[in-house]
């Protein structure tokens, strides 16, 4: 490796940083690494954080930057997490799942975090204890929730969480379901029709579906020229709407009468209604519409520990306090990322990474006793047209009004030029940036 | 993963072999075999003609300018100076991106690559020869080690191997053919580049005469050819 290469991230914690954080009796008792939950005062704080993705991983870390003594505790689900941000890319072939796959073992070694894979099977917020499904008792003095998204396939008729796992993948959280739809997208027939049916809002990621309509187009385009994709969406509008469509007017005839690419909008019939699984047709608003491939991204809500738990409003989704990220209905219990209800904050990688950062401030100042400083959120979205066609949306937030909002001029969408090297160098930002992004969560 | 170009092609022969290929990622470097002086030379005379009225559009439309300076002067010293730079070494750099030829490891090659592998010949030849239009500036004012500096680039020292920079790089730092300018060079992307050759990051030179021929430099002495050059104009 390069002299050259930041290593900022990649420091290796000595005993003298150790001992700095839990005291040398500690550190003699428990090892360098590995802190068991006795390496800590018995006066410290316990943290425990429900989800070890994004979200999760990110608060962990940072909360240990914020506070060096306080207990600090994940448990997931999962010994690995398959980022579903850049899972497109594992679609058209320009990543491999593998790429995409953490653990949480440099969470646990470098930041002293005990990590617990388990399933949560409930909590008593009144005693304050989470309980697994092993049957281990968890006490807390904060609890943090990052569950993610959870799929209301009752909003499609004939459509079901099986189909999606076996015919019908959405592919909306990545990992097997994405390498079903990559292997449908090669395998369809010249000339054949591909249908992608992105959700209502709010949901996950919301470039997404667009981002994987273009790499379908692109695939099209080199490999089966007269198939057509139809994009069948229950929106008018969706983001970043205007730099893609121009993209696909460049790249894929968008709009012309050999377009690889067709959108229809909900007041034209765009919004599915029913699956017909047998006969690979869909029902919309607009009539049916029969295609060789069908990918239906799903309607969303807060992910299933959120409604377990009872963290979720009417609305299905975590209402908070904007300047910490805590349970409206529940105190001392945080919630961050999809399952929050952000405002403005889109449900992306980058906001669940802010809000963590937000919310570990947050909770290190509680502890400490300190008042909450004014937040400041952020996010921007990368999201590729084709290969090289890179087209994002960036913005910072703050609170105002009650609601997280865009400070100032600060949201933006990439403008529409001629410029030859505009998108590709954003395409190329995109590479660097998903490249930094999981340092800064993972490790 | 594997050269850019190779599966382009393997894409185009065979429709059909498309799941058994993968997109070339910017994670892994290429295998481009190196240059030899009668590839290298045979190669940039092969080029065409360059135009600097198109090169100056070329620079605009290509975005060279949002990070190399109108001119070819940077704004910041993040980036190389190619105001002035020889026509031939800044054809030359480009085809080694567009390549995969240069690729330094540390990434900051990524940009460069993707530009590179969307630009034609003529394209090349013509922002290579507006940049070799403009004239060399100094980046900065010469340093208490100047004249320490001067005495290796004009003589160099056989005792330990190190050859005089200004045999091959112009008695002025002017540059000559493929050979680049240095004169006015960012002192940053000097020290850089100096270690990335030492390292093998970047093996795009012919015969490795770059590690060779400055391997025993000091790292001091590095930085103090690198302030040299940076005050140089032509």
């Amino acid at each position: 490796m390069s002299q050259l290469e930041n290593k900022t991230f990649d420091q290796k914690v000595t005993r003298r940083d150790l001992i700095k954080l839990f005291g040398a009796s500690a550190v003699a008792a428990s090892g360098i690494f590995g802190a068991s939950s006795q390496a800590f005062a018995k006066s410290a704080a316990h943290v425990v954080i429900l989800g070890g993705g994004i979200g999760g991983s990110t608060f962990a870390k940072y909360l240990r930057f914020a506070d060096a003594d306080v207990k600090i505790t994940i448990i997931e689900q999962y010994p690995e997490y398959i980022t579903c941000l850049r899972s497109n890319d594992v679609i058209a072939g320009m990543h491999t799942l593998d790429e995409l796959t953490f653990n949480l073992e440099t969470i646990k070694s470098k930041y002293h975090v005990n990590v617990v894979i388990d399933t949560v099977v409930g909590a008593d917020f009144n005693k304050k204890t989470v309980r697994t499904a092993k049957g281990d008792n968890f006490s807390y003095d904060k609890l943090v929730v990052s569950p993610g998204i959870d799929f209301k396939f009752e909003d499609y008729e004939g459509y079901d969480a099986e189909l999606a796992a076996t015919d019908f993948p959405h592919a909306y959280k990545a990992g097997p379901q994405t390498l079903k739809l990559r292997e449908q997208m090669l395998n369809m027939r010249q000339g054949g029709t591909a249908i992608i049916a992105p959700p209502q809002n709010p949901f996950r990621c919301p470039p997404g579906p667009y981002e994987r309509a273009s790499f379908f187009a692109e695939y099209f385009k080199k490999h089966n020229p007269t198939a057509k994709l139809i994009v069948l969406d229950p929106k008018e509008r969706f983001t970043k709407d205007v730099p893609f469509k121009k993209a696909w007017e460049r790249l894929y005839g968008y709009k012309s009468d050999n377009a690889l690419i067709e959108w229809v909008a909900g007041s034209e019939g765009g919004r599915v209604v029913r699956l017909d699984a047998a006969t690979k047709t869909v029902e919309t608003d607009g009539g049916d519409f029969k295609a060789d491939l069908i990918n239906i991204i799903p309607n969303q809500r807060a992910g299933v520990l959120a409604q377990k738990l009872g963290l979720t409003n009417a609305s299905g989704w975590c209402s908070i306090d904007r300047y910490s990220m805590e349970s409206e209905l529940h105190k001392e219990v945080y919630v961050l990322g999809d399952s929050a209800i952000a405002d403005a904050m889109p449900k992306s990688g980058f906001s669940a990474n802010s809000q963590a950062k937000v919310c570990a401030k947050a909770v290190a100042d509680t502890l400490k006793g300190k008042n909450l400083e004014d937040p400041v959120y952020a996010n921007v979205c990368y999201s590729l047209a084709g290969e090289n066609y890179g087209v994002s949306i960036a913005a910072v937030y703050e609170v105002r009004d009650g609601l997280i909002q865009p400070k100032g001029e600060s949201a933006g969408v990439s403008e529409v030029t001629e410029l030859t090297a505009q998108p590709i160098l954003e395409s190329v930002y995109q590479k660097n940036w998903q490249r930094q992004f999981v340092k800064d969560v993972f490790s | 993963m594997k050269n850019n170009l190779l599966v382009s092609t393997i894409i185009g022969l065979n429709v059909f072999a498309m799941s058994q290929v993968t997109h070339a990622s910017s994670t892994e470097k290429p295998q481009v075999p190196a240059w030899t002086g009668a590839a290298l030379a045979e190669t940039i005379s092969a080029m065409p003609k360059g135009d600097i009225q198109r090169g100056q559009v070329v620079a605009k439309d290509m975005m060279c300018i949002a990070c190399h300076g109108e001119q070819g002067k940077p704004y910041t010293m993040n980036f190389p100076s190619i105001q002035g730079q020889t026509q031939e070494y800044t054809m030359k750099t480009m085809i080694d991106y567009r390549e995969g030829r240069r690729w330094e490891s540390y990434k900051r090659a990524d940009v460069m690559v993707k530009i590179a592998e969307n630009m034609t010949d003529q394209q090349i030849a013509d922002v290579s020869s507006f940049y070799a239009a403009q004239t060399t500036t100094a980046w900065q004012k010469p340093t208490a080690t100047y004249e320490q500096a001067k005495a290796l680039v004009t003589t160099g020292d056989m005792s330990r191997m190190v050859m005089a920079c200004a045999g091959c790089h112009g008695a002025e730092g002017q540059g000559n053919g493929v050979t680049p300018a240095l004169a006015g060079q960012i002192p940053q992307y000097f020290v850089r580049t100096m270690q990335a050759f030492h390292e093998k990051d970047r093996v795009n030179d012919v015969n490795g005469m770059m590690d060779q021929f400055t391997k025993g430099l000091t790292p001091e002495e590095i930085q103090a050819i690198a302030d040299y050059y940076a005050s140089l104009m032509c």
